[in-house]
């Protein structure tokens, strides 16, 4: 199946509540900061018509050195930061509030990820002492996409609305063996002693594995990445725990 | 020695939306001495990074000003930035211009055509 092939059908996968305005409001501003690392992905900051903010992620945008630290395609890069809001959509909403909108969007002739601006601060542990449960469920999400990079710059915290938004998703859905920088949920849940499922957790992982093609994803995902996705949910639901950090 | 910013961008005004970049924190390391200035919890010194020079996960103890040098790879969504002011040994420039085979893709956009 070709990456084409593949664009075609998350495309095709495209369309809800949080992701319509992403797929059709105006763009009225798309600005790339002028003095971005070369060693980091081009991003472009988004003003949509419905006043709402995001983030542009061009394919061609995507620094291949770091992509390839990870032991990805770049190509993926963009596709990963669309699974995984698919699978959060899809696993249900209490794993859609914590995770940032994306789709994938063309922009002046280019494709890429776009996602919606996830408000608050960040390098903040509020959420772990605020909202445990969506903390948990991050931990939980993290370990079935095999995110290989949350550290605590990769998610904002809302206090006033008690939002937690996990942002960047391009290094995720990682195989065995593959770099992982740092987990911060997946740390946090195990160094409390609390990597077990719970009955929410378990319910998700089933519905994922008895649904035809893993919610979607294993329609646009490369083909090893959906096999070690199921894997992972296998040995989770097998365990009752979600999986250690970097076990992939 | 390097310096780095850390930049976040503001909403312009309705008739415009231009974006200003702000910039939030300003770090200064020179070999082992290191000085913050802006909103220091934003320099989280515990986080490792990726080194672009040898594929090694770095941490701050281990070689401070590499580590900064290497921060940048860790901000991923450009609501916070980090911009490199000065650098005295930058990351060469061929371990940043590596190349890979690249399947052109077409994506209908909002109005329908094939871009």
């Amino acid at each position: 199946m070709s990456l084409q092939d593949r664009v075609d059908e998350l495309a095709a996968q495209q369309g809800s509540t949080e992701e319509d305005h992403l797929l059709h409001a105006q763009i009225v501003r798309y600005e790339r900061h002028g003095t971005a690392h070369p060693g980091v992905n081009e991003t472009y900051y988004v003003v949509l018509d419905d006043g709402g903010e995001a983030f542009h992620k061009p394919f061609s945008g995507v620094a291949v050195p770091t992509a390839q630290h990870y032991g990805h395609h770049p190509d993926e890069v963009p596709m990963h930061e669309c699974g995984a809001w698919r699978l959060a959509h899809r696993l249900g909403p209490a794993y859609a509030e914590i995770v940032a909108p994306c789709v994938l969007r063309a922009h002046q002739g280019e494709a890429g990820a776009l996602s919606a601006r996830q408000f608050g601060l960040p390098l903040t542990d509020e959420p772990l002492t605020r909202v445990p449960d969506r903390a948990r469920a991050a931990a939980f999400f993290d370990s079935l996409i095999a995110q290989q990079d949350r550290h605590a710059g990769n998610y904002r915290w809302d206090g006033d609305a008690e939002k937690l938004g996990l942002i960047d998703h391009g290094f995720a859905f990682a195989g065995p063996g593959q770099y992982v920088n740092q987990s911060f949920f997946v740390a946090w849940r195990w160094a409390r002693d609390e990597q077990a499922l719970i009955d929410a957790d378990q319910q998700a992982l089933r519905n994922l594995l008895e649904s035809r093609d893993l919610h979607g994803l294993g329609r646009f995902l490369l083909p090893e990445e959906a096999e070690a996705l199921a894997a992972r949910a296998d040995l989770m639901l097998e365990r009752s725990s979600i999986l250690a950090v970097g076990e992939f | 020695m390097i310096e780095l910013e850390l930049r976040t961008p503001q909403a312009g005004v309705a008739a415009s939306h231009e974006a200003i970049w702000e910039p939030v924190a300003r770090l200064r390391v020179e070999g082992h001495v290191h000085e913050v200035s802006g909103e220091q919890r934003l320099i989280d010194f515990s986080m490792p990074v990726l080194s672009l020079r040898t594929g090694q996960q770095i941490r701050f103890e281990d070689d401070p000003e590499e580590w900064a040098r290497n921060l940048p790879t860790i901000f991923h969504a450009p609501d916070l930035v980090v911009v490199v002011i000065e650098d005295d040994n930058p990351i060469p420039e061929n371990l940043l211009s590596l190349d890979a085979e690249r399947e052109p893709i077409r994506l209908r956009d909002r109005i329908g055509a094939w871009t």
